[in-house]
């Protein structure tokens, strides 16, 4: 199972990836991404294959 | 409005000025021997490596087995965030050695424990590092001091040159002299040419590729007894603040707060104390506090913080109040900048303080590393504490210099 990670010194919160995985990822009152829990399901892989591929600051990677 | 204060005081806080006063100097010198690692030291005299051997024996070489045993027993610890060295030492094994970093980068202004321990009992510190390194099958020792502080760097280098350890090259690496440069993924980004700020980092730290083993001076002055086969233990202090004598003290664990600040000169009344460095916890100067033992475990069964022993004393005035607002200041501009999550949390937490909210934790661990979330921990602590005080001043008010 792959994970989250979001590396802090390139987001600049965008919040792209909140819209592509809504499912993992909020955003705070500044648009920045809150990953409650960063284990991505079998069921969302995809999507969060989608939401690394289209940050806009490279910042979202799945390990 | 006039502000009456203390005659002695012409500085307050080591490093951050408040309420018109000037920074003090950081309190790094010892204000008496110690009783264990810096026994029969006196303030201002780096021993000898004779003298060393003399009073510690020559330096075993234990297996990594024993030396994470008593690294064990001795309950040893990482003086920032309290984590077990023998942990750390078994996340090593089976890896690539690289170098064993000693961070005397001591960014913290209120704590002068680990550039006591440099400049008066260097061999220990040099002897914990070099059995660890032995014991890893590393071949470096580096010990990381900030460049700015060119007479610890002096006394570090003359002890090296004392010193014959076959097979082992020791060297210094100059540092940076911030608040946040001694994060060790700040320490290794820099020591790899980079910035002095923290990097997504693996634990344990990799240095092109081999395991770092970095701990604080303390921990390796504390290895190299438990490389001699000794569990004993001590309380390193830093006190600072509203005191006649800031400086370095080593106690026994049993010794209270109160008889630690005593003999540093601290005021009779007390408006506050800071225990655990800026980062730490704010508690009131009361009798309970001030019986308690000034060592990790006393503190954290009150859910207080320790962490590099620093102590400050805080006065009745300026009011506290300011002083936390200072803190915080100085806490702010300490961050990296790197991660907004970071630096927009941790001035919405202003803003909580200045208008008597409750302050949030809107970082909740994002980032690179643990000065933003523990910055707000400690804000929540000082707002705990002082939440009448706050909500006067959030008024325009101030009980003390009205």
């Amino acid at each position: 199972m792959s994970t989250v990670n979001i590396d802090w010194r390139r987001c600049r919160g965008h919040g792209v990836c909140s819209a592509a995985l809504r499912e993992l990822i909020t955003l705070d009152e500044w648009g920045y991404p809150v990953v409650p829990d960063p284990e991505v399901p079998e069921s969302l892989r995809n999507a969060a294959r989608m939401a690394s591929a289209t940050c806009p600051a490279a910042a979202l990677r799945l390990r | 409005m006039t502000i009456d204060l203390h005659p002695t005081t012409t500085a307050l806080l080591p490093g951050i000025p408040v309420a018109g006063l000037p920074a003090a100097p950081p309190p790094h010198h010892l204000l008496a021997a110690g009783t264990l690692l810096l026994a029969h030291c006196t303030p201002g005299r780096t021993f000898t490596l004779g003298e060393h051997q003399q009073m510690w024996g020559l330096l075993g070489r234990p297996s990594v087995t024993d030396l994470t045993a008593a690294a064990d027993q001795m309950r040893l610890l990482g003086a920032g965030a309290g984590f077990p060295t023998a942990a750390k030492l078994r996340s090593m094994s089976g890896t690539k050695p690289g170098p064993v970093v000693v961070n005397g980068s001591e960014g913290e202004s209120a704590s002068g424990k680990d550039t006591v321990l440099l400049t008066h009992v260097p061999h220990l510190v040099l002897d914990g590092a070099v059995a660890t390194a032995r014991a890893l099958g590393s071949r470096r020792v580096v010990v990381r001091i900030p460049a700015a502080r060119q007479h610890v760097m002096s006394i570090v280098q003359r002890a090296i040159a004392e010193r014959n350890d076959p097979g082992l090259k020791i060297t210094i690496s100059p540092g940076a002299d911030t608040f946040i440069a001694g994060e060790a993924s700040a320490v290794i980004s820099s020591m790899q040419g980079g910035p002095a700020l923290p990097i997504p980092a693996s634990k344990p730290p990799t240095l092109r590729r081999a395991t770092v083993m970095l701990s604080n001076v303390e921990t390796f002055a504390r290895l190299a007894l438990a490389a001699r086969g000794l569990a004993l233990g001590s309380s390193l202090l830093t006190v600072s603040g509203a005191v006649s004598n800031a400086g370095v003290m080593e106690v026994a664990p049993t010794t209270s707060i109160g008889a630690v600040l005593r003999s540093a000169g601290a005021d009779d009344h007390l408006g506050a104390l800071i225990t655990g460095g800026w980062h730490g916890s704010w508690l009131s100067a009361s009798d309970d506090i001030l019986a308690l033992s000034a060592n990790r475990e006393s503190l954290r069964s009150i859910g207080a913080h320790f962490g590099a022993g620093a102590l400050i004393a805080l006065p009745t005035n300026p009011c506290p109040v300011d002083v936390l607002l200072a803190v915080t200041d100085y806490l702010l501009a300490a961050g990296a900048g790197q991660c907004g999550p970071c630096v927009l949390g941790m001035s919405a937490a202003r803003r909580d303080l200045l208008l008597a909210e409750p302050v949030l934790d809107r970082v909740a661990r994002r980032g690179l590393c643990a000065h933003p979330t523990a910055t707000i921990a400690a804000l929540q602590s000082g707002q705990r504490l002082l939440a009448a005080e706050l909500a006067v001043h959030a008024e325009g008010r101030c009980e003390v210099t009205r």
